[in-house]
């Protein structure tokens, strides 16, 4: 890593640290200002002290919005260079792109493209998701056939054919139904857990420096 | 890898070049230079003449390491460059930018991608890299190619088989009622799942005029599962009279979000009922940054709810999340669930959070729902929905009971009906061709109902209040938060509007005024002229006896302010029934097929999957045995 480097690296350590720190602490100390005693004088102290956050979080959020402006004028900009070599699908977007942002606005409140075209489209796509995933799941015991595999299989069967409301699949519905309020919770909430956890950890190391900064 | 960027070096004095330090330094900057220098300046060094090795040269050098520390093919290729004649167009692989050019996929009829589509110089440095190379076997690619082009087709067999199995099955019901297995979901929340019926009756004791925040938060995915709890949420909150604004952190969810709401609005319109955005609901701004956005939406809720405004100069009355009667969420992950929860939920002052999932959220979703007890109910996916539908159609059927909101509000609008002149901005106009139903009646005039907060008293018959009038032809002008300009701007007034007076500043400079929806402004005095009404004109546009008061009372509670206020729940005395319509003009009638469908496509499922589990295992087993 040369100098040059070494010195961006910094730069962009401490200020993410200066900026997350003062971040915390203001949201920390503006949310409670039972912290500074009683009275309008302590709440106008948390105010204050919640100010810098609250500007720094609508500083990200407009960042974050300029960043889907970015976005857009990025992919315009590859397909624009895409057409230039003679791809003609991008200029189908381009196209599409043009009309769509000139048919909004001279016609606001129409959706006609909206129902002729994404709505159809959205189906589509979700109606190949659930093929493929069909497809795969009758595949995959030829891909791993042990007892995970078939443990796998067994699960989805059961799920979906406790999802069935056929009378005659009453026991296997109970069965759908436990798997769900228990296994599947206890999971989601252990997901729960480990987002909490792996938040935390990621803040706290990239407070300290020690993961990679946006600049890498 | 060893980079080897002799080539790309400046000519040099011999005294450089000789000196190991200044030799060492050097490669430093040709280094920082080869990733900084613009791209054509080193396609300029790189086509000089001179020191450029070429790949030949680089094999040939090999020829100066001893055979027996090349392993076999570090053989084959230097005895294949040995024998290779030089060409001109080698030169072709001294362009290093242009060899490094990241091929594109080509697209080509019969599949998504099939190809990688090469420049001209890329595929004459393929063509020369392959000399050099060879091929590993000429006679197995076309064979290879063939498996490998069926084994990614899209038309491959196992996903012909269960596309055509899927599509069968799940068209069935819409052949015929005779495929049509399974039951159908009761027309009540069982008695089993008290979310549901939570969710239910919070919807349902929506007073009038209350403010929901419905928060919309699904993907492509789930739009055919969630588009319908949102349209039956929507439909129920405008039915008990209540207004919805709508947020979302989702541009897909955004746009579905104002679908639904144009269907309603095209549909009410049908039954003599106009709802409004800004009025009657309110779609609020694409939040961006997902939890952040939520975060910024329950901070700043004012700020965005007036970008939000379709006209700049309307306002609703509510300023935080906290004015809220509840929170609805219709969302298709635990992701949105979780950042409404943490983010909007605690700046939400008493009112709850009810949400409405997919199938895919409803294990996190319950997990909330359990712990958390301003959480407090849970709708899921298409099941849910059926249910939902048909327990509105039996409250607001067409055979229901006219639902009755507040005696007080219908008594005086008893009083005001056919009175008023027909304004711009009425909350119900009678619709171009209205649909007669039994029970809707569309509102034959605008009523200008005053809201309560800026009510005179009605037997202070004497008394007069200060009322300004907007004079300056620069309109609109400003209203402030403050009496200052360095103050943030609440809204804008427009020439001829009216406001009552509540205030001044010590020099009069500035008026304090009432805002028809109970908000206070400041207003410079510079634009505008001071009057005297009667109080009790404010009650009855006929008590106004002169042109002037006349004037006044007709704008008294200005166009673009007014419009908030009155509300048509208020307005007409069989509101109950002519709102009940919003909800028996929804579509409906096919939810029954597409739960059959569902069922029968989930029979089909479970089919293929068994089936091709057990083939496979078959087929594992006979190649073993």
């Amino acid at each position: 890593m040369n100098r040059r480097s070494r010195v961006g690296t910094s730069i962009a350590a401490i200020t993410g640290f200066l900026v997350g720190v003062t971040a915390l602490l203001s949201l920390l100390l503006g949310d409670n200002p039972a912290l500074f005693g009683d009275g309008a004088q302590a709440e106008a102290l948390a105010r204050d002290f919640a100010l810098p956050g609250e500007v720094l979080l609508r500083l990200l959020v407009i960042v974050l919005a300029l960043s889907i402006v970015f976005g857009i004028a990025n992919l315009l900009s590859l397909h624009a260079r895409r057409l230039a070599r003679g791809r003609l699908m991008s200029g189908v977007l381009l196209a599409s792109f043009a009309g769509t942002i000139g048919w909004h606005i001279t016609r606001q409140g129409d959706t006609s493209l909206l129902e002729i075209i994404q709505l159809p489209i959205e189906s589509a796509l979700v109606a190949l998701l659930c093929v493929t995933l069909v497809a795969g799941g009758a595949r995959i015991l030829a891909k791993r056939s042990d007892i995970w595999g078939l443990l796998f299989v067994l699960v989805v069967v059961v799920v979906l054919l406790g999802s069935l409301p056929l009378p005659e699949l009453a026991p296997v519905a109970a069965f759908s139904d436990w798997l769900m309020r228990i296994p599947v919770q206890v999971g989601a909430r252990a997901i729960l857990l480990g987002i909490a956890l792996g938040s935390i950890v990621v803040g706290v190391r990239a407070l300290l420096g020690q993961d990679r900064s946006v600049r890498g | 890898m060893n980079d080897d960027y002799s080539w790309l070096e400046e000519p040099q004095s011999d005294a450089i070049q000789t000196s190991a330090n200044e030799s060492v330094r050097q490669r430093r900057f040709l280094s920082r230079a080869r990733r900084f220098l613009p791209r054509i300046r080193r396609r300029r060094l790189a086509s000089q003449p001179g020191e450029q090795p070429s790949a030949t040269d680089l094999l040939g050098g090999q020829s100066e390491r001893p055979l027996t520390e090349l392993d076999q093919r570090l053989r084959a290729l230097r005895e294949r460059s040995l024998g290779i004649e030089r060409k001109e167009e080698w030169q072709e692989l001294y362009d290093v930018d242009q060899a490094l050019t990241s091929p594109v996929l080509q697209e080509k009829p019969g599949g998504v991608i099939s190809a990688v589509a090469l420049s001209q110089g890329q595929q004459a440095q393929v063509d020369l890299l392959t000399e050099i190379v060879g091929r590993q076997s000429d006679a197995t690619p076309a064979k290879r190619g063939l498996v490998r082009r069926a084994g990614r087709s899209l038309l491959s067999i196992p996903r012909l088989l269960t596309s055509t199995l899927l599509l069968l099955f799940v068209a069935l019901p819409f052949v015929s009622s005779d495929y049509a297995p399974g039951a159908l979901p009761a027309d009540e929340f069982a008695e089993d799942d008290p979310q549901a019926a939570a969710f239910y009756a919070a919807l349902d004791g929506i007073a009038a005029d209350d403010y929901v925040l419905v928060a919309v938060e699904y993907g492509l995915g789930a739009a055919a599962e969630l588009d319908a709890l949102t349209d039956l949420a929507l439909r129920h909150i405008f039915a008990r009279g209540g207004r919805a604004v709508l947020a979302t952190s989702n541009p897909i969810a955004f746009v579905h979000a104002q679908n639904i709401i144009n269907d309603i609005r095209a549909r009410a319109a049908q039954a003599g009922l106009r709802l409004i955005n800004g009025r009657d609901y309110l779609l609020l701004q694409y939040l961006p940054g997902g939890g952040l956005g939520i975060r910024e939406l329950s901070e700043n809720f004012a700020d965005i709810a007036r970008r939000s405004q379709p006209d700049a100069s309307t306002s609703l009355p509510v300023r935080s999340l906290a004015d809220m009667k509840l929170l609805l969420l219709v969302a298709d992950s635990a992701d949105d669930v979780r950042n409404w929860v943490e983010q909007a939920l605690p700046e939400a002052g008493d009112a709850r959070l009810y949400a409405a999932a997919s199938l895919a959220a409803e294990p996190l979703t319950r997990a909330y729902v359990q712990d958390i007890d301003r959480f407090a109910g849970l709708v899921v996916g298409l099941r849910g929905a059926y249910t939902y539908g048909a327990m509105l159609d039996a409250a607001f059927g067409v055979d229901a009971q006219p639902q009755v909101y507040d005696p007080d509000v219908l008594i005086e609008a008893t009083a005001h009906t056919g009175n008023e002149e027909p304004g711009e901005n009425s909350d119900v106009e009678p619709a171009p061709s209205p649909t007669p139903l039994p029970t809707a009646t569309p509102r034959p005039t605008n009523t200008p109902t005053p809201p309560p907060a800026s009510t005179p008293a009605p037997t202070a018959t004497t008394a007069m209040i200060r009322i300004l009038e907007v004079t300056s032809p620069q309109s609109p002008v400003n209203i402030r938060v403050g009496p200052s300009t360095a103050q943030a701007t609440l809204g804008l007034a427009y020439t001829g509007d009216t406001f009552e007076v509540l205030d001044t500043n010590a020099d009069s400079s500035w008026y304090k005024i009432l805002m028809s929806n109970g908000w206070e402004g400041w207003i410079s005095a510079i634009v505008v002229s001071e009057g005297l009404v009667p109080e009790s004109a404010s009650n009855n546009d006929d008590s106004a006896s002169n042109t002037r008061e006349r004037s006044v009372m007709s704008r008294f509670y200005p166009r673009r302010y007014g419009n908030i206020e009155p509300r048509f729940s208020q307005a007409n005395p069989v509101t109950g029934s002519a709102l009940g319509a919003i909800i028996q003009l929804r579509e409906r009638g096919g939810e029954a097929q597409r739960l059959q469908a569902l069922t029968m496509g989930t029979l089909a499922a479970v089919l293929a999957i068994a089936l091709g589990n057990l083939f496979a295992a078959i087929g594992a087993m006979v190649r073993r045995g």
